[in-house]
């Protein structure tokens, strides 16, 4: 909003009296103590403890906004928005992503850089839930409730910082404006402001149990989220920032996408990852803020109380609304992938795209489906005839989820397809996929999932989904791109090790959870019949290593960032736009001017798809 | 200050009016689901409790601060500043007094807090007089920084984006008059 | 056209493999099975897996396919001779396979077996079931016989205990709330009736009564197959895990037996 200011004196920098994020941290604090304080002052009972949970719900605001302010919001957006010019730039170095940043490519990597370690704290989770889960009763966490609000933060952490956010606000806003070959995004503050809401949305859910164990899982599902202890306020409002921070992404890169394509950039070669990020957006714009309200009813109904969503009110209003955006959220989640894989694809094989406008249409069909199935996480609570409209939506939607397999599967044959590591994760993602959607098609079966719903196949499925497509796409991505990110190359043996290291502590992982769920292993439990032992005893030893692995790619990724060969700034020789500038890109992202004439995708032309003229 | 405003180029123009509209069209979702959920537990009952002159007060002071704005923007297309000011602080005020007027509602308690329709009385309208607030904060930062940088007719995206907020703000309590009042 | 032929040589021949191994282990699916609505259940399941296996396959066999015969040795940037951007025929075939496989699953499993599970939940179907009134508190199955009388049944630990007839249709009546808090609005949480070898499930819901028919026809009990649990299978706070209770199916001279003893218990209680 503030683009039309222009500085006559040469940019200073005025130092900042301590480190952006020590300062945010420092005004969050006080943020929180002021409104807390506040609350409490106009609190008519008196005799409450010092934080209550409605004034731990209005400090919280004062925290968050303290915080915003204090990484740079203060200087890069309220200043601005007063007509007060920003007195800083941006700092040198590694610093730079310490703080508010307005350049698309620092935000990108920011992004990349919290949803990287959200994975690895929520994965850490996750492999004590595993620990957990290698005895029949309690023998790790103390009391149930430590367990399920393990696997409740694990959900969260997962689906809203990091499914969520690192191919759209990670991947997407680095690459989206380099793939249309503009210099810069619409709403850059918006942006910049955007990732912090990540950071505070993480650390949000992350202490919330210290307000109280929570039992809900990521659903929260009403009225159990009610009955509570206090900690469940503090997953509703990390929610409520994670979200809001996708809505920011979601909001700039849709303009960019609309306003900033670059000459020639037509709706016609417009990149699929292009494509999927912008129907990733509209699906996050229509969702999220429902998921928003949802989550103040869910904040009032325990608040004030009210009855929205109890015994007296509707628990099923609660389910719907949730399911309502929970389902559209995993395609959030996995369209971006499905349109990796075909942004790789050609690239690896150096062949052309096949049935590109068939895996445009999947694209945009998911997203248009995906707002129609959302009952059929609720095939064991409604009426009969509600279930007809429900499995009939749900099987259709495999239909155009499937165009993304028929355009890779047509690029593959008789192509020289590459096996470098983003070439062998992006098979292998498709297998994982494979395997998630067909078992989906189980699932689709009112008889078939009454069997399975809420067991440990359920569980399997929805990981295929998620960890077998998006983020094994994800790190696929990352290979793909860290030569653009840093200049530099990874390893090729340490590449294609670890992906098969994943390969293996997945499939062997969740695939013997399949048979769990069929032999009756229910969901959110830390005890369990014995008769399941031997089985969950070795799907823990296949997710250590699953999460070895992981560790693996990030050390691996991390070399390469820091030390890894330096490469040509094309070294896939791809068509796409990013490959057209510098590795790593100059901040105006192209030196000079782009003009696009031919199609990126196609491999049986000399000519590059575009030029790049040299500024006169 | 050291700072002018300077012409933005149409494109990028279009992208801001996209991008702002697109957001407001994002934030109409939670209403649709409040005024959702206030039909399926209230349906068309109206409580008698209610009082119609106040809420019927409550739009009329919506829609005058939209005039004023709006005269404000107005005025600034013929490069009148100080009538945009001018304009944009008075809707602030009418804006305000919508809220006083709201306040007053809630503390009088004329609607039992804890009947269903009290409910939805007070979460329906305390979301739509936190929209209302948010859109008068950008009022007010937009008067100071139109006074700050000089806007000119060309040059005014920021206080027409100001109205695209006063605009939603007003949209909201009218569907919510409707639905809490009439409806 | 040769390479296309190989291909398909090879699928098909996978895919009769991977059916023939399908139809060994058919009958144990869903593990064990002794109701009807699991029968119904177990066969849609192996339906599905009937028809999804060649898609299974194809991929599976494709993706290999790639690496051994379309990989490129030496990892030089090296076009295909073959360069085509659309194909008809595969498009067609493709295409038209996923929405007649699609509809094919709406119409049958989908939507013959829902007709006939709401045939079984007909009222006129359901003259002289036995009756079972299923309270679900935290962390509690309560199960009453109203049709005897009986309103806890338990074992001789005075666990709770559901014992059902065998090939008699039972109407399972189930409530959430707490008896013993009725005052408290928020004490009624969603739990979820789920006995595994049963094949179906059904969320509890509070302030909702819900209803679910089914017939049990293999003689089965906890003691020897931990499939026959009722589990509340939706999360219901810390005791979820062990919310669960023993079931016997036995026979009907036992089951009268078995309620003759409940009601002697129940007479004495408190005495």
């Amino acid at each position: 909003m503030a683009q039309n200011i222009v500085t006559e004196a040469t940019p200073y920098r005025t130092r900042p009296t301590m480190p952006p994020v020590l300062r945010g941290f420092l005004w969050a604090a006080i943020g929180f103590l002021v409104l807390n304080m506040a609350t409490i002052a106009v609190d008519p009972f008196r005799g409450h403890p010092f934080i209550t949970e409605i004034s731990a719900v209005i400090g919280w605001v004062g925290g968050v906004i303290g915080w915003l302010l204090g990484v740079g919001g203060w200087e890069g957006v309220v200043l601005p928005l007063f007509g007060v010019p920003n007195p800083w730039v941006a700092a040198p170095g590694w610093r730079k992503y310490l703080e508010l940043s307005t350049e698309h490519k620092v935000i990108g990597i920011q992004y990349l850089i919290s949803s990287t370690g959200t994975f690895g704290i929520a994965g850490l989770l996750a492999m004590g839930i595993r620990y957990e889960l290698m005895q029949p009763s309690l023998h790790f966490f103390t009391y149930p409730d430590q367990y399920l609000t393990a696997v409740g933060v694990h959900g969260t952490l997962m689906m809203f910082a990091v499914g969520t956010v690192a191919l759209v606000g990670g991947l997407g806003n680095y690459m989206v404006p380099l793939m249309i070959g503009a210099k810069g995004t619409v709403f850059p503050r918006l942006s910049g402001i955007g990732h912090w809401l990540v950071p505070a949305g993480v650390l949000t859910v992350i202490f919330s149990p210290l307000f109280g164990y929570w039992t809900t899982g990521w659903r929260g599902y009403e009225p159990l989220a009610s009955q509570d202890p206090s900690g469940i306020i503090y997953y509703y409002l990390g929610v409520a920032a994670l979200t809001l921070s996708s809505t920011c992404v979601a909001v700039n890169l849709a303009a960019t996408i609309v306003f900033h394509r670059s000459n020639g950039v037509t709706w016609a070669r417009l990149p699929l990852f292009v494509w999927g990020i912008l129907t990733v957006s509209l699906l996050n714009l229509i969702w999220l803020p429902e998921i928003q309200m949802t989550f103040v009813l869910g904040l009032l109904d325990r608040l004030v109380p009210f009855n929205f969503f109890d015994a007296i009110g509707s628990p099923l209003n609660y389910l719907s609304l949730f399911w309502l955006f929970g389902h559209p959220e995993v395609y959030i989640v996995v369209v971006p992938a499905l349109a990796l894989w075909n942004e790789i694809i050609p690239v690896m094989a150096q062949k052309s795209l096949f049935g590109r406008s068939w895996a445009v249409i999947g694209l945009i069909f998911v997203m248009m489906l995906s707002g129609l199935v959302w009952a059929h996480h609720m095939f064991t609570n409604m009426r009969n005839s509600e279930m007809f409209p429900f499995s009939f939506f749900t099987e259709m939607i495999s239909i155009p989820t499937g165009f993304s397999f028929l355009a890779a599967i047509g690029t593959l044959w008789k192509s020289r397809y590459r096996l470098f590591t983003p070439g062998l994760l992006v098979i292998m993602s498709m297998f994982n996929f494979l395997v998630g959607g067909l078992t989906g098609v189980f699932l689709a079966d009112p008889p078939v999932n009454l069997e399975v719903h809420n067991t440990f196949f359920v569980v399997a499925h929805f990981h295929y989904t998620i960890i077998g497509g998006m983020v094994f796409t994800w790190v696929a991505a990352m290979y793909y791109w860290i030569p653009k990110l840093s200049g530099r190359m990874y390893n090729e043996f340490w590449g294609k090790l670890l992906a098969i290291v994943i390969f293996i502590g997945f499939n062997g992982a969740f695939s013997q959870m399949f048979l769990l769920g069929l032999h009756g292993m229910n969901r959110w439990v830390p005890a369990y019949p014995p008769y399941l032992k031997p089985m969950n005893y070795e799907v823990s030893l296949f997710a250590f290593l699953l999460g070895a692995g992981f560790i693996g790619h990030g050390i691996h990724l991390w070399w390469t960032w820091v030390k890894g060969p330096v490469t040509p700034d094309n070294p896939w020789n791809g068509r796409t736009l990013e490959w057209l500038t510098t590795s790593p890109p100059p901040p105006e992202n192209f030196n000079g001017e782009v003009l696009v004439t031919g199609s990126f995708y196609r491999y049986d032309i000399d000519k590059p798809a575009a030029v790049l003229h040299p500024p006169e | 200050m050291g700072v002018e405003a300077v012409p933005i180029n149409p494109r990028e123009l279009r992208g801001y009016r996209f991008g702002l509209v697109l957001f407001l069209f994002t934030q109409a979702v939670p209403f649709v689901v409040l005024y959702a959920v206030e039909y399926y537990f209230d349906a068309f009952y109206i409580s008698p409790a209610t009082n119609q002159w106040l809420g019927a007060v409550e739009v009329l002071l919506m829609i005058l601060a939209w005039t004023t704005g709006r005269s404000g923007l107005a005025a600034m297309r013929h490069n009148n500043l100080s009538g945009l000011i001018s304009g944009f602080r008075q809707s602030l005020v009418l804006g305000l007094a919508n809220l006083v007027v709201l306040g007053y509602q809630w503390g009088t308690r004329f609607v039992p807090p804890g009947t269903r329709y009290g409910e939805i009385f007070y979460t329906v309208s305390g979301v739509t007089g936190f929209y209302t607030l948010v859109g008068l904060f950008v009022v007010l930062a937009i008067s100071i920084r139109a006074g700050r940088l000089r806007f000119t007719s060309e040059n005014c995206w920021d206080a027409e984006a100001a109205m695209y907020f006063v605009t939603f703000s007003l949209l909201t309590n009218v569907v919510t008059y409707l639905f809490l009042y009439w409806i | 056209m040769g390479e296309v032929v190989g291909f398909v040589v090879v699928w098909i021949i996978l895919s009769l493999l991977a059916e023939w191994g399908l139809s060994a282990v058919k009958a144990h699916t869903l593990y064990d099975v002794i109701a009807s609505q699991g029968f119904l259940a177990e066969r849609a399941f192996n339906f599905l897996a009937t028809w999804l296996t060649p898609v299974f396959v194809f991929v599976v066999v494709y993706l290999i396919y790639v690496l051994i015969r379309f990989h490129a040795p030496n990892g030089k940037p090296e076009r295909s001779r073959s360069q085509f951007i659309r194909n008809k025929g595969f498009v067609a075939f493709w295409v038209g396979f996923s929405f007649f496989v699609n509809i094919l699953f709406w119409l049958h499993p989908t939507s013959a077996d829902l007709e006939q599970m709401f045939a079984s939940d007909m009222p006129s179907r359901n003259h002289g079931d036995l009756i079972v009134d299923v309270t679900a508190r935290q962390w509690e199955w309560i199960f009453s016989y109203p049709q005897y009388k009986v309103t806890q049944a338990v074992n001789h630990l005075g666990e709770d205990e559901l014992e059902l007839p065998v090939g008699r249709k039972v109407e399972f009546v189930m409530r959430s709330y707490d008896p013993f808090h009725t005052y408290d609005v928020y004490a009624g949480v969603i739990h979820d009736f789920w006995i595994p070898a049963f094949g179906t499930k059904e969320d509890v819901i509070p302030g909702i009564t819900r209803y679910e028919y089914i017939r049990p026809t293999v003689l089965a009990s906890y003691k020897t197959n931990p499939m026959v649990r009722v589990q509340c299978a939706e999360v219901c706070g810390p005791g979820h895990p062990w919310m669960e209770a023993p079931v016997s199916i036995v026979t009907p001279s036992h089951f009268s037996k078995w309620i003759k003893h409940q009601q002697t218990l129940e007479a004495h209680a408190g005495g």
